[in-house]
């Protein structure tokens, strides 16, 4: 009997131990059998006729397979589009591992050069990103931080500007509110300089950072609120809110809100607001007062004065306001309320964004010390040097182990591999390379950055987890490494003809070698100008420190003068016996008050003239109140007529000029201004005295014109100037005394050579950075020298047996093999001079008083940077040289 | 029955305009030529599929396996859009040679 299943079955065999047929195409042609005995056997065929008839039709094995051959190949390279190209991929991505891992366990110590080279690059770019970062961060918490400007008040005197500065009038707000229609809102802070006293019970603090604030302050800006309403908390006289840090020294734990702080001797706050003030804007407050209590207090004109500058001015404009346009509509309206005529060619208003506040603003009276975009340029600047520096080692050395690699390109080649391929290769070695590199950069930037916060003075956290950028900027920098480093090497080396690789003719180990100079010179260059800009920070942070400032701050002891006394009336009595029982003590040299001290900015200024010059001729004066004491205790040199002295019972009409106050007024020389008559603010004074200019602030400010008015009970500072010996009981007898006749009020002191030094903390960290990125650039450039060098010897090696066997001494050998390296650092410091000259001008150009560029630090720099690279190279030279040259020729 | 060359240059416009008709598999689409021709043009099995797969790889042509109700599953075959241009492209060809065979065969002396 006929069994259909065991023909087919039989059928089938034939065909299976074919690969032309896919069990596919099999299940197709044997669905295809099956139809057509079907199609038969409907027809009336006997199932065995139909079978057979069907076996011809589909055709006999032999011409079937012939056919599906023609195609077989085909669909193999069909099929390997899909599956098998990613299953060769991974088996050629494995081979790429494997030998870039072989090639680097074989190359340790390139592999340590690159990986530690690049990994130092990596960190200190990361951690310098980080300052980059926060220091651009100013003030962008402000969801509308786009549309808030401060208005800065620009004062001129015959088309001269005289000063810029950061605060306005305090009727600036509400008008400009009033009338441009695009001012959203206005808000307006008012500093209590000096700070002052807060009590709370019986416990009292000297108190910095505390404003009069606007209720507005708080709805447009967006300190966080931890308690109280944000829309209300300043519209009623006598509210207070506090920051984070106040609410927690004072009360700890317990609840804030509706506690009483007094502040000063006679004004009481109700707390109505807890808000934090993060350490990222150009504003840091302790206290907000609310500004109706200045006008419930002292009157209208804290709301409405002209010309008055101590208010800082905010201004919101509504979305889509152009700020250019309403700056052009500022002249008439400077005219229009000032009511004095031409008003505007003297007082000119200028919209500062807020988030470039703090980079870009360095008036007087800023609210707080700004940053510096230049400074934050520069160190940007270091970081890429340093990264270039790293990325130009790996591509050197690459390069230059390429003769090293040849034969294995060759057989490559020879076996089938495409110059894709390669390249493909080299950057995954590179690839590699980075990744480890970028893994010790994340440890190395974790451990320095304690170290890297001091020499920036920031308490910056590694934004590791939280902050998306920090990744984004490690993954940036690792790719572009990578690539940039990687791809060159990838061409060169992948270009290499196999045939003469193979016979051994390829003698071309000078490929590269040009690019590999050049970009040592680069390296150097930037090591060298490093170098030379590090050493001109610290001889101008020197001379600042080392210039007479025409006064002697030495050994004098400042102490803030009391905030809290019962009436003027009180103090004047008071502080004439407490200088009388302070100078009893015999370390107390001398006793002075005044309202200002050297190393403060003078805050106090007011319009001044000669008698009988135009009040248009009005000059800004800086104002110096002082006590007969002052100039005794800090000798400044007195060029013409006297000092203040209680026999001259009429000094309250006079006044001392410096030197500066007398060329600004007019007065030709010392000798003549004496017996002259100016006005200063409302009061006409005659000079009685001259005195040499003196530095009031760190030597980046120029002199300015100071008139040192007599007030026999300034506030402000006691200025104690004591004798080194036995100062501890000096100190104490001045806090007891201090205690006894202020109570109350905290004693508060420093020395003041300490206060006026950190003037100079900013350039003095300016200067570590510098310093120490330095070293890091010269050391990873030094690290590449060192891989180089170390393959040049290797490379002659033989050359060196021959030379050493002919009698050639270690000296020569040495001195040829460094010599090379020598004169491309050279050529980079002969490069390096004019840009360090030019860029260092320009730092230096914002000093008033400057080092000139001297040639000498050049030359320190050269060779120092050449010391370096000789001990770097010398050490491989040497040792080749010493090397038995038996050894050496046995080589190969 | 057509020459074996003709036949071998006929395969492709075939087979592209049957599926431009609708997805077929292996077997209907013999049935269908032997059907449409009377008999007068028969394909084997060992000539279909060799050039179903062809036009696959070069993707004219996609499969796909379906379920059948009169025993195991069937592979259908549809045109691609890359298909529907190639038939374009053969059609203007056969119709050319078409239309000059017929211009050589009709009425009007070819040579004067």
């Amino acid at each position: 009997m006929f069994d259909l299943e065991k023909a087919i079955a039989a059928w089938r065999r034939s065909f299976e131990h074919r690969r032309v047929f896919s069990p596919d195409d099999l299940e197709e042609l044997e669905r295809h059998l099956r139809d057509t005995v079907a199609w038969r056997t409907a027809r009336g065929m006997a199932p065995r006729e139909a079978f057979e008839a069907a076996l011809q039709e589909v055709g006999d094995y032999g011409t079937t397979e012939t056919e599906y051959r023609k195609v077989y190949w085909r669909k193999v390279r069909h099929r390997h589009t899909l599956f098998s190209t990613l299953a060769s991929e991974i088996a050629m991505l494995r081979n790429y591992v494997k030998i870039a891992l072989r090639n680097l366990r074989k190359q340790k110590g390139f592999a340590f050069i690159n990986v530690l080279g690049l990994a130092v690059g990596l960190a200190a770019s990361l951690l310098i990103l980080q300052y980059v970062v926060h220091e651009l961060s100013y003030d962008d918490f402000h969801a509308d931080a786009d549309r808030i400007y401060r208005v800065r008040y620009d004062f001129f005197r015959d088309g001269e500007q005289v000063f810029k500065c950061a605060t306005a009038f305090p009727r600036v707000g509400p008008t400009m509110k009033e009338q441009f229609p695009e001012v959203e809102d206005y808000a307006r802070l008012y500093l209590r300089y000096g700070g002052g006293v807060v009590r709370i019970g019986d416990r009292s603090f000297d108190e910095e950072n505390l404003f009069q604030a606007d209720p507005s302050f708080l709805t447009m800006f967006e300190y966080p609120m931890l308690a109280g309403d944000r829309e209300t908390a300043l519209s009623e006289p006598n509210t207070a809110v506090i920051s984070a840090e106040a609410a927690a020294k004072y009360f700890g734990d317990a609840d804030p809100l509706g506690q009483r702080i007094r502040f000063g001797s006679d004004e009481e706050y109700t707390i109505t607001g807890v808000a934090v003030s993060p350490e990222n804007s150009h504003l840091k407050f302790h206290f907000l007062f609310s500004y109706a209590t200045l006008i419930q207090k002292w009157g209208e004109y804290f709301d409405n004065a002209w010309g008055w500058y101590d208010f800082y001015t905010y201004l919101k404009l509504r979305p889509g306001a152009d700020p250019a346009a309403l700056a052009a509509k500022l002249p008439a309206y400077i005219d229009e309320q000032s009511e004095e005529e031409d008003a505007h060619e003297r007082v000119r208003f200028v919209l500062q964004p807020l988030p470039a506040i703090h980079l870009h603003s360095d008036l007087i009276q800023e609210a707080r010390v700004n940053g510096n975009a230049t400074s934050v340029y520069f160190l940007g600047l270091i970081a890429f040097m340093i990264l270039v520096i790293a990325w130009f080692n790996y591509v050197n050395l690459a390069t230059a182990r390429a003769v090293a690699r040849a034969k294995e390109i060759g057989v490559r080649k020879v076996v089938g591999a495409h110059r894709g391929q390669l390249i493909g290769q080299f950057i995954f070695e590179s690839l590699l390379l980075n990744v480890l590199a970028a893994g010790l950069a994340l440890l190395l930037a974790w451990a320095a950055l304690p170290l890297f916060n001091t020499l920036v003075g920031k308490d910056l956290a590694l934004g590791l987890a939280v902050d998306a950028r920090f990744w984004l900027a490690l993954a940036g920098l690792f790719g572009v490494g990578a690539l940039a480093a990687g791809l060159y090497p990838a061409f060169i080396l992948s270009s290499y003809k196999p045939v003469l690789v193979l016979k051994g003719q390829f003698a071309n180990a000078r490929q590269g070698l040009r690019l590999r100079k050049v970009l040592v010179v680069g390296q150097f260059a930037a090591s060298v100008a490093l170098m030379a800009g590090t050493l001109i920070v610290y001889q101008q942070l020197a001379f600042m420190r080392s210039q007479d400032l025409g006064i002697d701050i030495d050994q004098v002891l400042v102490i803030e003068a009391p905030g809290v006394v019962a009436s003027d009336s009180v103090y004047a009595e008071t502080l004439p016996s407490f200088k009388q029982e302070l100078l009893k003590h015999t370390g107390v040299k001398n006793v002075a008050a005044s309202n200002e001290i050297p190393g403060n900015l003078i805050y106090s200024t007011r319009g001044a003239r000669k008698v009988g010059d135009d009040p248009e001729n009005n000059t800004i004066m800086y104002i110096l109140r002082v006590d007969h004491d002052f100039f005794d205790t800090y000798g400044h040199t007195l060029l013409a007529g006297r000092g203040y002295s209680p026999e001259f019972t009429a000094d309250s009409a006079s006044v001392l000029l410096n030197e500066r106050a007398v060329a600004v007024l007019g007065l030709d020389t010392p000798e003549t201004a004496l017996g002259e008559r100016v006005r200063i603010g409302e009061d006409t004074l005659s000079v009685v005295g001259v005195v040499a200019n003196h530095h009031q602030e760190g030597l980046q400010k120029a002199h300015n014109q100071i008139a040192f008015q007599l007030n026999e009970t300034p506030r402000n500072y006691f200025s104690v100037k004591v004798s080194p010996a036995d100062l501890p009981a000096t100190l104490a007898y001045i806090e007891q005394q201090y205690a006894a006749f202020f109570p109350e009020n905290p004693f508060t002191h420093f020395f003041l050579d300490g206060f006026f030094d950190r003037q100079y903390r900013a350039d003095r960290q300016f200067g570590q950075a510098f310093g120490f990125f330095a070293i890091l650039a010269i050391l990873v450039a030094c690290l590449g020298l060192f891989g180089l060098s170390s393959f040049t010897a290797t490379q002659r090696t033989k050359e060196i047996g021959i030379r050493k066997a002919l009698g050639g001494t270690v000296t020569n050998i040495a001195l040829l093999l460094s010599k090379d390296f020598l004169r491309l650092v050279l050529v980079a410091s002969v490069l390096a001079v004019p840009l360090v000259w030019i860029g260092m001008d320009r730092w230096l150009d914002t000093f008033a008083f400057r080092i000139g560029v001297s040639a000498w630090i050049f030359v320190a720099a050269t060779a120092l940077t050449l010391l370096i690279a000789l001990a770097t190279v010398s050490y491989q030279a040497i040792r080749a040289a010493l090397a038995d040259p038996v050894e050496a020729l046995r080589y190969e | 029955m057509l020459s074996k060359a003709l036949t071998a240059a006929a395969l492709r416009p075939i087979m592209l305009s049957i599926l431009d008709r609708g997805e077929a598999y292996g077997y209907a689409i013999i049935r269908r030529i032997e059907e449409l021709s009377d008999g007068r043009i028969q394909w084997t099995a060992g000539t279909l599929y060799p050039l179903l797969h062809r036009l696959e790889t070069e993707s004219l042509v996609a499969s796909y396996w379906q379920p059948s109700e009169s025993g195991p599953r069937r592979k259908y075959y549809r045109l691609t859009p890359k298909g529907a241009k190639a038939l374009e492209a053969e059609k203007r060809q056969w119709l050319d040679v078409h239309a000059l065979l017929l211009k050589l065969w009709g009425p009007e002396p070819a040579f004067g």
